[in-house]
């Protein structure tokens, strides 16, 4: 029996812990497979009917229980996204814990409680362990369209932790139509990689739509993005742009914690 | 400044009545209630499962009891169909929820780019036939309130409000959203009375705590506060909080708070109190602009009528240009038909030119 996870969760607890029940819910569907197969065979090539008619039930019980409560420790993984917009994070950390600690047959709910995690360590500032679990994450689904949301976390935290080329290679891997949702996340971090490296005609392509999308964010997030932009448009000798996107972040937040937070802005309201 | 004097203004001439520039285009719903009742999830379905699964059993059962060669071969065949149909039946239903979800999402992504013309029809067309669950049900109800109050069909909105809070009873952070919406609706639909109501209702709600606590309370409620941790259960606050509640809100009660004065500062200014609608918008402009985001525009607009009955024109134009920096001018004229005469007085602030 292994030991329950601590509270906070250890990004690298939860890895591991994930790992040995992603094994163990791998070998349990083996096995189980396995007895079907044998029931199936003992019935038809050995004519062995009552002990292969017994395997198979007991097989297909076996999976059936095992389903059940899978699906049972899984249960609070729902409550998770509410309880994260409703900024309960003590209330979920103790679900997911319970969730990577509970048996699970299939590695869903499992990649579901890491992904989670993640988004609460990105809610709590803790980006090193959301690049931790993220990069964890990518490790059972890789592919580009169905990935899409955790890429944008590590994107993200590796932005926030100063890491280019990860923010970059996972940025160009990011593919297909996602959700507002994800394109949104995705324009703002695309943004904030082109001015963090000096990409001030890539950062400003397609600025209506940009400046659309920016409206849709939560204040804070829309400013900084609309700082940018116009720190973009300055560097470009759009200073039509600069002034009008200046203007709009003024009316949205106090600079003073934007500047605070990316240095990089100060240089706009110098101006 | 008049906008006359504006040689960029994109404002029809003075002579010419004023009015929105832009309006969505109509889509006629019909009676809401007709898409109310059609979507209500049908139980077609719900014990189809039980029923597959109950005669699969049966068949099993009496397969491994029975002694007749004929009969085995047969109730084998018959388990293997029943089998194969339970899958496909699963499958098939999964599937439709699956869809159901992501059509949802796509009118909800529309709504929020105001692609209305797209969204209604699609909305329309998803609300005519049972839904697959309830909770895509209410969901899409508040979709259609949302996109009906847009259209400005506040009467109809206030239709699918009600039947989400009367009837279904929605709350948490969705039934904060639901209430700022009938508030809202049942001022532009000019039920002064009930929009009074409307807004204590949600203030005893933020001063219970807002809606994280009403969450919690539900569960309570609904005995889910045994799977919680011990402890926690001291978070909910029994009774109001002693600290002003602008300075606590936060995440989805930020919205809620700053929706609840948005409400408020329209109140104030369609029922003629000029001087409380200014000195709410001053008191609660960081409680705006932090919860609203863009939509801080609105209370911009608002309070430059306020300004503008009050005879100060310098502080109106300066509010007006705010509003129009940060949202499309045609989309405040469309929401609020008191903004609708400052543009003859005012210059907006347009975008600059690409």
């Amino acid at each position: 029996m292994m030991a329950a996870l601590p509270i906070p969760i250890p990004a690298d607890r939860a890895v591991a812990r994930a790992r040995v029940a992603i094994l163990i819910g791998t070998l349990v569907r083996a096995v189980i497979l396995c007895g079907i197969v044998a029931g199936l065979a003992m019935v038809t090539a050995l004519k062995l009917d009552f002990a292969g008619t017994v395997t198979l039930l007991a097989s297909v019980t076996l999976w059936l229980m095992l389903t059940i409560r899978t699906a049972r420790n899984q249960q609070g993984l729902r409550r998770v996204g509410l309880l994260l917009e409703t900024r309960r994070y003590d209330e979920a950390e103790q679900v997911l814990a319970e969730t990577l600690d509970g048996f699970s047959m299939f590695r869903a709910p499992v990649l579901q409680a890491l992904h989670h995690l993640a988004g609460l360590r990105r809610a709590q500032q803790k980006f090193d362990q959301t690049r931790v679990l993220s990069a964890e994450l990518l490790r059972y689904d890789s592919r580009p369209q169905s990935s899409r949301a955790v890429r944008l976390l590590l994107a993200e935290s590796a932005l926030e932790l100063d890491d280019l080329h990860t923010a970059h290679a996972t940025l160009t891997q990011i593919a297909g139509e996602g959700t507002l949702r994800e394109t949104m996340k995705l324009t703002e971090l695309q943004i904030d990689y082109c001015v963090r490296v000096g990409a001030w005609p890539q950062a400003l392509e397609n600025l209506p739509w940009k400046i659309e999308l920016a409206e849709l964010l939560p204040a804070e997030s829309a400013a900084q993005v609309q700082a940018m932009l116009a720190l973009a448009a300055l560097k470009l000798q759009r200073h039509d742009w600069a002034q009008w996107l200046r203007r709009r972040v003024e009316l949205l937040v106090d600079p003073n914690p934007l500047i605070e937070r990316r240095p990089i802005l100060r240089e706009l309201f110098l101006q | 400044m008049s906008v006359d004097e504006s040689p960029t203004s994109p404002l029809p001439p003075a002579s010419s009545a004023p009015g929105p520039a832009e309006l969505p285009p109509i889509q006629p719903f019909g009676d809401p209630m007709l898409l109310i009742e059609s979507s209500r999830p049908t139980t077609t379905f719900r014990y189809a499962g039980t029923v597959v699964t109950a005669s699969w059993v049966a068949v099993i059962v009496a397969w491994v009891l029975g002694t007749n060669v004929g009969v085995q071969i047969g109730l084998q065949a018959v388990a293997w169909i029943l089998t194969i149909s339970g899958w496909v039946l699963a499958w098939s239903l999964n599937a439709a929820r699956r869809a159901e979800a992501a059509e949802l999402v796509a009118i909800e992504d529309l709504i929020a780019l105001k692609r209305y013309d797209q969204a209604g029809p699609r909305l329309h067309w998803l609300l005519l036939r049972p839904m697959r669950t309830h909770e895509g049900r209410l969901r899409a109800l508040l979709l259609l309130a949302t996109l009906l109050s847009r259209m400005m069909h506040y009467d109809d909105a206030l239709v699918v409000y009600n039947e989400l809070i009367d009837t279904e009873r929605v709350g948490g952070p969705g039934g904060a959203m639901v209430k700022l919406g009938r508030a809202m609706a049942l001022l532009h639909a000019d039920h002064l009375y009930d929009a009074d109501r409307a807004i204590n209702e949600l203030r005893r709600l933020i001063d219970r705590g807002g809606a994280g606590a009403e969450l919690r309370q539900m569960e309570i409620e609904a005995g889910l506060e045994e799977e919680l941790p011990d402890g926690l259960d001291s978070e909910l606050p029994t009774e109001p909080s002693l600290q002003p509640i602008d300075t606590v809100a936060s995440g989805i009660d930020a919205m809620t708070l700053a929706g609840l004065r948005l409400v408020e500062l329209y109140r104030d200014v369609k029922t003629g109190h000029t001087a409380e609608a200014m000195e709410l918008f001053h008191t609660h402009r960081d409680t705006l602009r932090r919860g609203l985001g863009h939509r801080v525009a609105e209370a911009h607009a608002l309070v430059a009528v306020a300004y503008d009955r009050a005879n100060r024109p310098a502080d109106a134009a300066r509010a007006f240009a705010d509003a129009t920096a940060l949202q499309p001018m045609p989309e405040l004229l469309n929401r609020y038909v008191e903004v609708r005469p400052l543009i003859a007085k005012y210059a907006p602030t347009p975008a600059p030119a690409l």
